[in-house]
């Protein structure tokens, strides 16, 4: 033991030993680490300690799934029950919010026509190869719908119940080339037959034909129904003169007709189960209105 | 000569290295914590140095890993340095005097190190400043502390001992 005592190793080792009371005697006096001696420590390890926490953190994350698997299990299961609560709410939200905004506008339609019976009805499929832009509501003979009843909007006339299931109905707008209406023109009175065409379909406008030759009918006049044949109710708006012109025989003019109801994008319709003049039954030869042209 | 020479030096490069690989994995947060408690590694490993190559490689060691502690600790700066330091050259000196290098030797050495720091850290960090109801602190903390810090040094005797007699020279091999 002596040997040690007298040797350098314990010299040095008392030097250090003495650095190293000295250093904690500073730090104590002065409240903070000896910066040269803390900051290179720091240096040497702060690069692997981020390393080891980062892989740490990771590790942690991964194993964490399996060691409480059970409890994330149960977790899940709880939020995905929250989440359908509130998608339902969501949908439940939605629905009223459409239905409050559908009802304030046929509210206004209601008032100004008092003998409508009218059947809410929400789109519930469009067919894609359908070029005509026809679809399927989820309102059917239960409901009271029956086929040839109007179908609008608060923006104007859609177009037709065509076939009626126990709890949908399929419906031709007023684009298809099978469907005609008796419209006029509000500001000439002029009356003719409104019809689909298979070039204008494509831009989701249709013709208003049979027109006089000598009608003042101008660009942006308004197109009504004329109501006879009692298939579609008097003055139901059907859509605005875009262009006119002379038909082919010559005899007559054709405009075409930019429809007032948004056909292509409609999401929520009305149909009307009965109005004050209707027809009993679906004769589409009455007048050359609502009939399909066969 | 400078065959036995660069075995040293790579002998006590990777000495370092696992000891600075025990300061990683104890400092950083969440590796090396046993419901909450989390062990002592660098001194068991600088006590198997101590141990194995003498008390003034230990007390190097001791010294230098020491101040990394002290860099991440909360105790004053140096305390950990001066600990380790002394503690390693008695258990350095401890082995050559006192003791055989039996593993449970070196595990008691280790267990007495610990608890030694512990008791001077739990002595000038909380007894001196008078606060109350320290006794159950002890129990729940330091205690276990201790404990697994003890435990955690067999795996370092064991290593240490390895590879103290890999890198012995071939000529003292028996």
């Amino acid at each position: 033991m002596n040997k040690f005592f007298k040797s350098w190793y314990f010299k040095v080792l008392c030097g250090l030993a003495v650095f190293a009371v000295a250093i904690m005697i500073r730090a104590a006096a002065s409240g903070s680490a000896d910066v040269f001696l803390s900051q290179a420590a720091s240096v040497i390890s702060q690069p692997f300690l981020k390393i080891s926490s980062a892989v740490t953190e990771s590790v942690g994350n991964f194993l964490d799934r399996f060691a409480n698997a059970e409890e994330n299990y149960l977790r899940v299961q709880e939020l995905e029950e929250k989440l359908r609560e509130a998608n339902k709410k969501l949908v439940d939200y939605e629905q009223k919010k459409r239905e409050n905004e559908q009802f304030r506008e046929f509210l206004g339609l209601k008032e100004t026509n008092p003998d409508y019976d009218f059947e809410p009805a929400t789109v519930i499929g469009r067919d894609s190869t359908n070029r005509f832009y026809s679809f399927t509501i989820d309102k059917g003979s239960i409901h009271g719908v029956e086929a040839a009843d109007p179908v609008i909007t608060a923006d104007g006339l859609v177009g037709i119940v065509w076939e009626v299931g126990l709890t949908y109905s399929h419906v031709r707008t007023i684009l298809d080339i099978s469907v005609e209406v008796g419209v006029y023109d509000i500001s000439t009175r002029d009356s003719g037959i409104v019809t689909g065409d298979i070039t204008l379909s494509t831009s989701e406008l249709c013709k208003l034909k049979y027109l006089p030759k000598e009608s003042g009918i101008a660009s942006g006049n308004l197109i009504v129904t004329s109501g006879i044949g009692g298939v579609f109710p008097k003055d139901l708006p059907v859509g605005t003169v875009k262009s006119i012109e002379v038909d082919s025989s010559g005899l007559s003019l054709t405009a075409v007709i930019s429809p007032s109801a948004d056909i292509e994008n409609v999401t929520d319709v009305l149909v009307i189960k009965y109005f004050n003049g209707q027809s009993t039954g679906y004769s589409e030869k009455d007048s050359g209105e609502g009939g399909e042209n066969e | 000569m400078t065959k036995l020479f660069r075995r040293k030096v790579l002998k006590f490069f990777v000495y370092a290295l696992i000891v600075f690989s025990a300061y990683i994995i104890q400092t950083t947060p969440g590796l090396f914590d046993f419901f909450g408690i989390a062990p002592f590694i660098v001194l068991p490993a600088c006590i198997c140095i101590a141990v194995f190559e003498g008390e003034f490689a230990g007390g190097l060691f001791g010294f230098f890993f020491g101040l990394f502690c002290d860099s991440t600790s909360e105790t004053v700066f140096g305390f950990n340095a001066l600990v380790f330091l002394v503690f390693c050259v008695m258990a350095g000196l401890a082995t050559i005097y006192l003791f055989r290098r039996s593993t449970m030797n070196i595990m008691l050495l280790c267990l007495g190190a610990v608890f030694f720091r512990s008791a001077l850290e739990y002595f000038f960090g909380f007894i001196l400043y008078g606060y109350e109801n320290l006794a159950p602190f002890f129990y729940t903390e330091i205690a276990p502390q201790i404990v697994l810090t003890s435990i955690f040094s067999l795996p370092f005797c064991l290593l240490f001992r390895w590879l103290h007699k890999k890198f012995e020279p071939e000529e003292t091999k028996e």
